[in-house]
């Protein structure tokens, strides 16, 4: 048995600290140049990706959902084709014609999406005056604008891609034998290329729109207002100029008229990239439901409409549009005042 | 010139203020507080923009709610900045006087003065959206002051001002207070207080906590005798020779400041007079000698603090 | 009186044009370490200082240097070492006060967890306890305050601008915040730099003082030494005023000046007594109540007013 002092009973007087809980100095890794726009973009992401985020997950859930509707007219259609009953009036290539009507499906959908992620980006900055954390670091301007618009369009790109992209292996694995091998390659590269664009046009409007407000409501509803009223516009005019033509004389003009619309751009330069005409997506979609419904077919020629559009101006317009918002925003964000005097 | 008698207000079950009673005439009266002691619902109750749930308010002997003669006679600076940005400093008061019922040359003498009374004369015609903090503070005092009110009340005042500013409108509110008017001021600037008055009605959680000059009310809180503290070469000797005397309750040395001797006591009025006689007897050299706890700051502190137990 | 310790930013003959107006003149000043205080009426500059010292704006002629790094070619640097507490509100919407400053640290450069580590720190040293897990849209003025300090320090900046920090807070609030300031600066060696109105803040806590005028530095220095009024002057108080107890201090020698109700001051240089004495055994003399004497300082209001006025 031990005589020794158990340890507690020991001489007091040995070793004993306070720390010091207070402020401390930062003497770890700093990283200048490799963070700043990947930083806002990245907290963008956060901010919208969670779980009570519904203004972003009721677009995505009918998104999928119009998508995968799409896919059963179009798995049903091919089952009919199989058994060698040709279906008069089918015209156009069945896989784009597919993946174009999800594309112009879902626009609205994408455009819902972006008023929720997008309308209180920096319209809110805006009103909490935030630009001024934001500028007090290693950040400037350019950097704040691209990751708000960086953000914004990852998360409407996700909301474009996954769909196409799910679309596109279902083609490629249930119908590669079928002729689709032949497209693969080629269909991939429009796929990509096509759900891009309604990301894009979105992104960029809706940070025109909420750079200059103070409050993302407005800024919500003044892009809406945009969008609807410009849809609206389009349609009335594309339709008057052609009961107006009825000798045939501009259809170029009529098709360019009737596409002048957030939609209607996404719309048009789709049917470019994906070769495909109104006409015939009309017509495979009336054929579609008929075929649903089990009703004998009928030839019918398609009823007057505009025709595609060509691409060059389509294209102009829509990368205007891309740029110029971005442009206006990055005039607004330049005005504000740091450390006012 | 303005009374309360158990006035109480509450929002839904949020109260603003709690059975106050008290009366605050002519000359400067400071109201001080913590933020959400109810100096902003005591303010809007006087300046008749809300009417007190329960008790008796009266200004210049009337209920001010809604009352143009009262509010004739009143006049109000609030904390708050919203103007009509796209106006001249100069339109925005005429249209205040205008409000007042002044006409024609009257009118325009009266923005005129009130102009110049708050030092703008030179900078009231540009758009106050330009205005800095200090500009848009002097024309809010400026449309306060036109109908030359009985009654001046102001949250906040001296808010943006530089120090030359905050003198001029100091200057300003002593003079208002000078010529027998009722200045009500509302601020957190606790020297600043000091310097313009020694009246004082302090809140806390919609209570009045205490009202009156600070000095009378520090002589009241007996609970805390006063500190005296005395910088002197020979601290310890003195010291015991301040124990000795039946005023002091206690002394106490630093080990950080060997010089420095701190006395308590509860009847300062006979230490004071004592003290002459035994520094002189013991041929003490003092350096220093004060009672730094006599200000508003600590008096405010200890009576906040004293409730919060 | 030159800085022997080295100056954590330097202003050479800077001159800044804001549109059409010149704001700053050929001014040249040095911030030493420490906390300094800079003063000023409204329009003398401030802010442009402030603005041109983070790299915000380009001077017209002249330069500046913020830790030894100049503010046109390197201002992103400069800004990674820095912290800005703004005068204005300013919070980045929908996040709580954890959220808020670790990414404010990211946003400066910190990897993300220690950005949230630092952030827990900061807010616990800015007294922010349970607090920091709500919305900081629905703080209280104290609160956003802190808040702002926090953002500001959260990574470990070597100079800190303070624009106003005690402004809309109560009195307990304002103790609070000048208590963090100044261990700040003294106890943890942070160099801060405090543009406020409110004289008596500044006295507190700053050292040394800067006081702008018209675009130019009209007074820079220690604090003490600015203060000093060379000659012996002393405030005594009295309970009430007492003309007896004037005469009686006359009569030893000195020379009375200044008074205000029942505050007097004195200048006792020609008198043979020690103050002490003289005053006590005139107060015996005159039965006047001496309530407290010290050897009178010009406040900081009077160096303030006398350099932008003379």
């Amino acid at each position: 048995m031990s005589l020794e002092a158990p340890i507690a009973d020991r001489d007091p007087s040995g070793n004993a600290t306070i720390a010091d809980t207070s402020y401390r100095h930062y003497e770890g890794p700093r990283n200048l140049h490799s963070v700043r726009f990947r930083v806002v973009a990245l907290s963008t992401i956060r901010q919208n990706v969670n779980r009570t985020r519904l203004g972003f997950w009721i677009p995505a859930g009918f998104i999928l959902l119009t998508y995968f509707i799409f896919g059963a007219i179009f798995y049903v259609t091919q089952s009919v084709r199989q058994f060698g009953v040709t279906i008069p009036g089918d015209t156009g290539n069945p896989y784009a014609l597919t993946l174009y009507q999800g594309l112009v499906s879902i626009d609205l959908f994408l455009f819902a999406a972006a008023l929720t992620v997008g309308a209180g980006s920096i319209a809110a900055d805006n009103r909490a005056n935030a630009l001024l954390v934001y500028l007090s670091r290693p950040l400037t301007r350019r950097d704040y604008l691209l990751g708000k618009w960086l953000g914004i369009f990852l998360l409407l790109a996700g909301l474009s891609l996954v769909p196409n992209l799910v679309m596109y292996l279902f083609f490629l694995t249930a119908y590669w034998k079928d002729g689709f091998s032949d497209q693969a390659v080629g269909m991939f590269g429009r796929m990509l290329a096509a759900s891009l664009i309604g990301p894009l046009l979105h992104t960029s409007l809706i940070l025109g729109f909420s750079a200059w407000s103070r409050s993302p409501r407005l800024a919500g509803a003044a892009y809406a207002g945009f969008y609807f009223i410009l849809s609206l516009a389009s349609g009335i005019l594309g339709e008057v100029l052609l009961e107006r033509d009825t000798a045939g004389r501009m259809p170029q003009t009529i098709a360019i008229v009737s596409n002048l619309s957030v939609s209607g751009l996404n719309r048009g330069v789709a049917q470019s990239l994906y070769d495909v005409t109104p006409q015939q997506a009309v017509q495979n979609f009336r054929q579609g439901r008929r075929r649903i419904r089990r009703r004998r077919v009928i030839q019918e020629a398609p009823p007057n409409m505009p025709g595609r559009p060509p691409l060059a101006p389509m294209a102009g317009l829509t990368l205007a549009i891309i740029v110029l918002p971005v442009g206006a925003a990055a005039a607004r964000i330049r005005a504000v005042e740091v450390v006012r005097g | 010139m303005i009374v309360l008698e158990h006035a109480s207000r509450w929002y839904g079950q949020v109260i603003g203020l709690n059975d106050v009673t008290c009366r605050i005439g002519p000359g400067l009266t400071a109201l001080l507080g913590p933020n959400g002691a109810g100096k902003s619902t005591l303010l809007k109750l006087i300046t008749g923009q809300l009417r007190p749930t329960t008790g008796k308010l009266e200004v210049l002997n009337e209920r001010p709610f809604a009352n143009p003669k009262v509010l004739a006679r009143l006049g109000y600076c609030p904390e708050i900045d919203n103007f009509y940005e796209e106006m001249t400093g100069r339109e925005f008061v005429t249209q205040m006087a205008a409000l007042s019922g002044f006409r024609g040359q009257e009118r325009k003498t009266r923005t005129d003065g009130a102009i110049e009374r708050v030092g703008m004369a030179d900078r009231c015609d540009r758009k106050i959206a330009g205005y800095s903090k200090g500009m848009r503070q002097r024309i809010k005092v400026a449309q306060a002051i036109l109908h030359e009110p009985s009654i001046l009340v102001l949250d906040e005042p001296l808010n943006g001002l530089d120090p030359i500013g905050r003198q001029e409108i100091t200057d300003l509110m002593l003079s208002y207070a000078a010529e027998g008017r009722c200045v009500l001021i509302s601020s957190h600037i606790l020297y600043e207080v000091e310097q313009l008055t020694r009246t004082i009605l302090l809140m806390q959680r919609g209570r009045l906590l205490a009202q009156g000059a600070v000095s009378a009310i520090r002589d009241l809180m007996d609970r805390y005798p006063h500190r005296i503290t005395i910088e002197t070469d020979r601290a310890r000797e003195i010291a015991t020779e301040l124990m000795a005397l039946p005023s002091v309750l206690g002394v106490r040395l630093d080990k950080h400041e060997p010089g420095r001797v701190e006395v308590e006591t509860a009847e300062p009025d006979r230490f004071y007079n004592d003290l002459p006689g035994i520094v002189l007897a013991g041929g003490y050299t003092v350096g220093r000698f004060e009672a730094p706890d006599n200000n508003l700051e600590t008096v405010m502190r200890r009576l906040l603090d004293g409730k919060a137990e | 009186m030159t800085a022997l310790s080295p100056a954590v930013a330097n202003a050479e003959n800077l001159t800044v044009r804001y549109g059409p107006k010149t704001v700053l003149s050929d001014l040249s000043l040095a911030i030493p370490e420490g906390c300094v205080g800079l003063l000023g009426p409204n329009g003398a500059g401030k802010s442009t200082l402030i603005k041109t010292l983070m790299g915000f704006l380009r001077p017209a002629s002249g330069r500046a240097t913020v830790l030894e790094k100049d503010t046109v070619s390197e201002a992103l640097a400069i800004r990674q070492e820095i912290g800005l507490m703004p005068e204005q509100d300013c919070h980045i919407p929908g996040m709580n006060a954890v959220t808020f400053v670790a990414y404010a640290g990211e946003l400066s450069g910190l990897p993300s967890a220690q950005a949230l580590r630092r952030a827990h720190e900061v807010l616990e040293y800015c007294s922010l306890g349970e607090a920091r897990y709500r919305n900081v849209e629905t703080y209280s003025t104290g609160m956003k305050q802190r808040i702002k300090l926090a953002q500001a320090l959260v990574h470990g900046p070597k100079l800190l601008f303070l624009d106003e920090p005690t402004n809309g807070l109560d009195p307990q609030g304002r103790d609070g915040m000048l208590a963090l300031i100044k261990d700040v600066s003294r106890a943890k060696g942070l160099s801060v730099v405090v543009s406020s109105h409110l004289l008596p803040d500044i006295e507190r806590t700053c050292d040394h003082v800067i006081v702008m005028r018209g675009g130019r530095a009209v007074r820079q220095g220690p604090i003490a030494s600015l203060r000093d009024t060379g000659a012996d002057t002393w405030e005594v108080e009295l309970r009430t005023f007492s003309a007896a107890f004037v005469e009686s201090v006359t009569r030893r020698g000195g020379v009375p000046g200044f008074r205000q109700g029942a505050l007097l001051h004195f200048d006792l240089s020609k008198a043979e007594l020690p103050p002490g004495l003289l005053l006590f055994q005139a107060a015996r003399e005159s039965g006047a109540q001496i309530r407290g004497f010290r050897p009178a300082q010009r406040s900081l209001q009077e160096v303030f007013m006398e350099a932008v006025e003379g």
